[in-house]
């Protein structure tokens, strides 16, 4: 089974596509009307990167693709 | 008429480094980490300390690589506690980016107007950023220009920044191909 923790909201991006225009907005999606339809787990070096699959997603031309960064793993304890 | 003393000449020198390229400083120190934050900490630290070094040493030959160098040991002791192996691929980077001392810096200003300016960045805040971490400008004065007080400026400045080093957004100038999401 699987399980992650999310970097908070501030670190969210929402991406969507519309009349074929590509728009990333800073910050979770808001609009009462959507809700978390599901999710997809990708290992990328940046946000930039992550942007070009979330366009991939067929629910960006219709609804949002919120893009959240996983919590990094914890650092090793201190020597 | 004597020549002027280190004491005479180094607090000129600062001012000088530190007005002329503090963008350039920043942005070569935040592309190592990609974390604007401690890169303008760091700076700050190093030109803090300069007035009490270069009196006593004189003025380097090349004061933006002193204050690079000064800079960089500060992110290097920040980040000693956090994870050896972390530590060391960071090292690493360091030492295949870190200029020498006598050959020109590259250029990275571009990359951190780039970052300041990205699809993920609210709109509203992509000038403040850019005055604040490539221009030096201080966010009382850009609170004056956007007429708002500034503490919220400043705390705006703060998430903005956060935001760029939490979200991964990537210091790097966009590729033509990448030009999606730039159009705005």
């Amino acid at each position: 089974m699987k399980g992650d923790g999310l970097l908070g909201p501030h670190a969210a991006t929402t991406l969507r596509i519309r009349g074929g225009k590509r728009t990333a907005e800073d910050g979770p999606f808001v609009d009462a009307e959507e809700r978390l339809g599901g999710y997809f787990v990708i290992e990328v070096p940046d946000l930039d990167a992550a942007l070009d699959w979330a366009e991939k997603s067929p629910s960006a031309l219709t609804a949002s693709v919120e893009v959240r960064p996983v919590l990094p793993p914890t650092p090793a304890p201190k020597q | 008429m004597n020549a002027p003393t280190h004491m005479e000449t180094a607090r000129p020198a600062a001012e000088q480094a530190a007005r002329a390229s503090y963008g350039k400083l920043v942005a070569i120190l935040a592309s190592w980490e990609n974390d604007i934050t401690n890169a303008e900490e760091a700076l700050s630290e190093a030109l803090f300390s300069s007035p009490t070094v270069w009196p006593e040493r004189g003025v380097p030959s090349n004061p933006e690589a002193w204050l690079v160098a000064a800079a960089r040991n500060r992110l290097k002791n920040a980040t000693r506690d956090e994870n050896v192996r972390w530590l060391a691929e960071q090292e690493i980077l360091h030492r295949l980016k870190m200029p020498e001392e006598d050959q020109p810096f590259p250029e990275d200003r571009l990359r951190l107007m780039f970052v300041c300016a990205h699809p993920a960045i609210d709109p509203a805040m992509r000038t403040p950023l850019i005055l604040k971490t490539v221009l030096g400008i201080d966010a009382t004065r850009i609170a004056a220009a956007f007429l708002v007080k500034p503490a919220t400026m400043l705390q705006w400045l703060v998430r903005a920044k956060t935001r760029i080093r939490d979200a991964g957004i990537r210091f790097s100038v966009p590729n033509p191909a990448f030009g999606q999401g730039w159009h705005s």
